[in-house]
């Protein structure tokens, strides 16, 4: 069943048992990866990956009111997960920070490298993982705004304009942003 | 040229990005067990909000109909101004004058009344007129 969410915002006022059905399931399923993926980017934490997640489609739910149908459905999650982001690295900056350089030793080790070479050799695959690495690195030290737009620009394949739409920014102030943090990460692996 | 040399400023090398995503993918797979859970529990706290929010616009809108009648039983316009009390003229003399009129009406006090000797005639004031003549007439 294709949803829609303008349609679902426009349920009647009694939505919560149009909404708990399976129309609302499918809007989680079909974007609860995405989102729960750029939460854990941003927070490197699967806890609060995992719980601002929830977080994120209960105020999908409480405010589908208010969507208008002016961007996609994936934008607007997105958004919503952004802020939700912001505010838990804002009101918590210091548990954050532990939890940032806690990243490496939460990572088993056997799910770090995945590259999708044909036939990597030990040592071609050993090399690429210590680019990758280098390049979360250099992605860790961005400022909160360079690495939002980096993780939607290059994890999630997002063009500039939907960039904008997620951060509420001019494409402008988005270009620059991706300017800076491609700068920097190039500076840092030395690409 | 120069438009290849912008883009490339705001890209990085494609095989990199590629790997970046896998990485990123990977780092973020979980059990399918995982996602029905996250279902389960996003579903779970709709449940719980839904009537929390429902309590609550019960509450908001009790609110609003209480501010509404008390806006609308309290008197129309604006409320009555005080005026100040003028300010007394105070007269010395009117007041010296109401005074001497209360004493006179309520009688004399026992206190202010005069001293009878001095209230009386004084019957040796021909003694005491005499007295000069006869210092005149030492004098003399």
């Amino acid at each position: 069943m294709s949803l829609s969410l303008p349609a679902l915002a426009a349920q009647p006022e009694d939505r919560s048992t149009a909404i708990s059905s399976a129309d609302f399931e499918e809007l989680v399923c079909r974007h609860q990866r995405k989102v729960y993926r750029v939460l854990l980017l941003m927070l490197k934490s699967p806890d609060d990956a995992d719980n601002l997640t929830q977080e994120c489609f209960l105020r999908a739910y409480t405010t589908m009111r208010t969507f208008r149908g002016e961007c996609s459905v994936q934008t607007w999650l997105l958004r919503i997960a952004v802020n939700l982001a912001r505010d838990h690295v804002r009101n918590r900056r210091a548990g954050f920070w532990k939890r940032l350089l806690r990243l490496d030793d939460d990572i088993a080790p056997e799910t770090k490298l995945d590259l999708p070479s044909p036939q990597p050799s030990a040592e071609r695959g050993m090399l690429a993982r210590e680019e990758l690495d280098a390049v979360w690195r250099a992605v860790d030290g961005l400022s909160a705004r360079q690495k939002e737009v980096f993780v939607l620009r290059f994890i999630e394949e997002l063009e500039l304009k939907e960039i904008a739409e997620v951060l509420q920014l001019s494409t402008g102030t988005v270009k620059t942003q991706l300017f800076r943090a491609v700068s920097r990460v190039r500076e840092q692996v030395g690409r | 040229m120069s438009e290849k040399q912008t883009d490339s400023a705001w890209d990085l090398p494609a095989g990199l990005t590629s790997a970046l995503r896998a990485d990123a993918r990977k780092r973020s797979e979980r059990e399918e067990i995982f996602w029905s859970c996250q279902r389960a529990r996003i579903r779970a706290r709709i449940q719980i909000d839904a009537p929390q929010r429902h309590s609550l616009r019960i509450v908001f809108a009790g609110a609003v109909i209480l501010f509404l009648a008390v806006l609308l039983t309290s008197p129309t316009g604006p409320p009555p101004q005080a005026v100040p009390p003028a300010a007394a003229v105070v007269d010395d003399d009117q007041q010296l004058l109401i005074a001497v009129e209360r004493a006179l009406a309520s009688g004399t006090p026992q206190s202010l009344a005069p001293l009878s000797p001095f209230a009386q005639p004084d019957s040796n004031f021909n003694e005491t007129q005499s007295i000069p003549h006869k210092e005149h007439r030492n004098e003399d």
